[in-house]
């Protein structure tokens, strides 16, 4: 009934991008119909998002941005599955799905040197997704990444070699439905690849992210570009440069879910394009500069995959942790702020932002555009690298984001940028 | 930036292209420098040795994008602090030696009230610091035996 429901705002959806930038004098079936002249190569390329609690009941994701992904056997219309509630995320590229999320479909892993290949992902908070490689043709709205490389979650019931050590690394797995809070991951970020040269042959070592597996055993391998998880909209034959996000404002109270666009390509089609918005380019690690308060701090990133604000610490923001949530500011009253942004290109935009007390957060509401924590800790630091917003999914709202891929031309310049 | 702390005396550059071996081994924290100087017979990696008035720092890089390590030792030779910068987290058993299991129990009590996600990362044991940071493909941390610190360091320098 939700696939149903969804699929028709889907639908309605498309139906009024389509007549928005089609003059609106066409009538209903010449959308559908492959001989509209108007825009005879453009296919439906904008997918709902719904920000919420995702769907696992036993640990909701606060803050969380999901999307429904079809995936199928490389070159099959039969052989397909859509995965709803799939995480939305602009910090990491690749398609990653949970094994038990894909209903048996038979996907094919790939192999590395005759041994299965195998994918590890360890993010900053030291979770980690770990599972097979494998083709597949990743569906999302009209548009088609054909046959390529994504992760295969390993299930922890499977015969799949469990993860090994330099892939755990000290942390904790993100390997089901009620550890990742997800049905799978969506990386959509301005890299083409989730690890690029530094996995790729010629490289003394690549820690601990790409792997090949014998029944028992896994041993760290590298993996040439074309073989490692590829951010599926760049392999789109069209709109592949990049994307944008658009979620709607919300009250200052939250809410327990709302929804939004995940559209693919910028300035690719009418109905796409950058406006106003201001390009900031990204500096060789990924990342712009924020000021706030008279200070720079040059390695900040926008993330719609962190589920807060998280910047500075307490004793540079004035903000008091939370007695409960671990991580978070926790004001008395809520605190207004504003800072500037500013990317590798000069070019600056003002953010104006709120922090309320996560500590007493409506308890219906899962989606909040004024939820922060701190980005360090411990005695005042000034000038550290750990000293840097990531401007997570509180930002995204009341905005549209876009994301353009590294290389990728676009109306607003060569990515890797972010522009909003 | 890091030319200020090489104010001090002496700086080494020591490149050993011996073994085709992964740059996986390092000096562990709280251990001593005699692990660092096998690492370098046996590590297909740059290590650069700058000496200030009160450590020194054991720089390793592998190249082609691995972390950079840099370790941190007391004048009597033992690691009192590590920091790490790359693409991918470094191999925290190797670098922290007996923190290690602090580090995982830690993580796991924390993956029990998970409430951050995609956050930063703090831990704080009894004597002992861990810290994450960034973002994926730059990624970035410390961690430091607090009463190993030299008097007049600050955590600031460990970096």
């Amino acid at each position: 009934m939700k696939h149903i429901r969804a699929l028709l705002v889907i639908a309605a959806a498309w139906f009024l991008f389509t007549a928005a930038t089609c003059g609106g004098g066409s009538s209903p079936s010449s959308f559908l119909s492959s001989s509209n002249s108007n825009r005879a190569t453009s296919v439906p390329h904008a997918v709902i998002v719904t920000a919420g609690p995702g769907p696992s009941t036993t640990n909701p994701y606060l803050n969380g941005a999901f999307v429904d992904v079809t995936i199928c056997v490389p070159g099959s219309t039969s052989q397909c599955t859509t995965v709803p509630d799939v995480l939305l995320d602009t910090g990491s590229s690749g398609l990653r799905v949970l094994s038990s999320a894909l209903g048996g479909l038979p996907l094919t892993n790939m192999t590395s040197a005759g041994a299965t290949m195998a994918d590890c992902v360890q993010y900053v908070d030291l979770t980690y997704n770990w599972g097979a490689v494998a083709r597949a043709d990743v569906k999302l709205a009209g548009e088609v990444a054909s046959s390529i490389p994504i992760q295969i979650i390993a299930d922890p019931g499977s015969t799949f070699p469990s993860a090994p050590s330099s892939c755990s690394n000290g942390g904790t797995p993100a390997n089901t439905l009620d550890t990742l809070s997800a049905n799978g991951i969506l990386g959509v970020s301005s890299y083409l690849y989730d690890c690029g040269d530094a996995c790729a042959p010629g490289t003394v070592s690549n820690g601990g992210v790409y792997f090949a597996c014998s029944d028992t055993s896994c041993q760290v391998t590298t993996v040439p570009l074309a073989n490692q998880l590829e951010n599926p909209v760049a392999a789109f034959p069209s709109d592949n440069n990049g994307i944008s996000i658009t979620l709607p404002s919300l009250p200052d109270a939250g809410l327990p879910s709302t929804t939004g666009t995940l559209t693919f390509g910028i300035g690719t089609q009418g109905d796409n394009g950058l406006g106003n918005a201001v390009v900031q380019t990204e500096n060789n690690d990924g990342n712009i500069t924020t000021v706030f308060d008279g200070a720079s701090y040059s390695s900040s990133f926008i993330d719609s995959g962190s589920n807060a604000l998280y910047f500075l610490d307490s004793p540079t923001t004035g903000l008091p942790a939370c007695r409960d949530a671990a991580g978070f500011y926790c004001p008395s009253t809520t605190q207004f702020l504003s800072a500037t942004n500013t990317g590798a290109n000069s070019q600056s935009n003002p953010v104006d932002f709120a922090v309320v007390n996560v500590d007493s957060l409506p308890a219906p509401n899962w989606v909040f555009d004024d939820v922060a924590g701190h980005s360090s800790a411990g005695p005042s630091q000034s000038g550290l690298p750990s000293l840097y917003f990531d401007w997570g999914l509180p930002f995204f709202f009341g905005r549209t984001v876009y994301v353009a891929i590294e290389g990728r031309s676009t109306p607003g310049g060569t990515g890797p940028y972010w522009a909003y | 930036m890091w030319s200020r702390y090489a104010s001090g005396l002496v700086c080494v550059l020591v490149a050993a292209f011996a073994a085709m071996l992964p740059a996986r081994a390092f000096a562990e924290l709280g251990g001593d420098l005699k692990s660092v100087q096998r690492d370098r017979a046996r590590m297909k990696a740059a290590v650069t040795v700058r000496q200030t008035e009160r450590y020194a720092i054991h720089e390793m890089t592998s190249g082609s994008g691995s972390p950079t390590v840099r370790e941190f030792a007391t004048p009597g030779g033992r690691v009192f602090a590590v920091a790490w910068q790359g693409p991918f987290h470094p191999d925290y058993k190797q670098l922290l030696g007996p923190y290690f299991d602090q580090l995982q129990r830690a993580t796991e009590q924390a993956a029990q009230q998970r409430r951050a996600r995609r956050a930063p990362v703090m831990i704080e044991a009894p004597g002992f610091v861990f810290q994450s940071f960034g973002h994926a493909r730059s990624l970035a941390g410390r961690a430091y035996i607090s009463q190993m610190l030299p008097a007049g360091v600050s955590v600031e320098e460990i970096r």
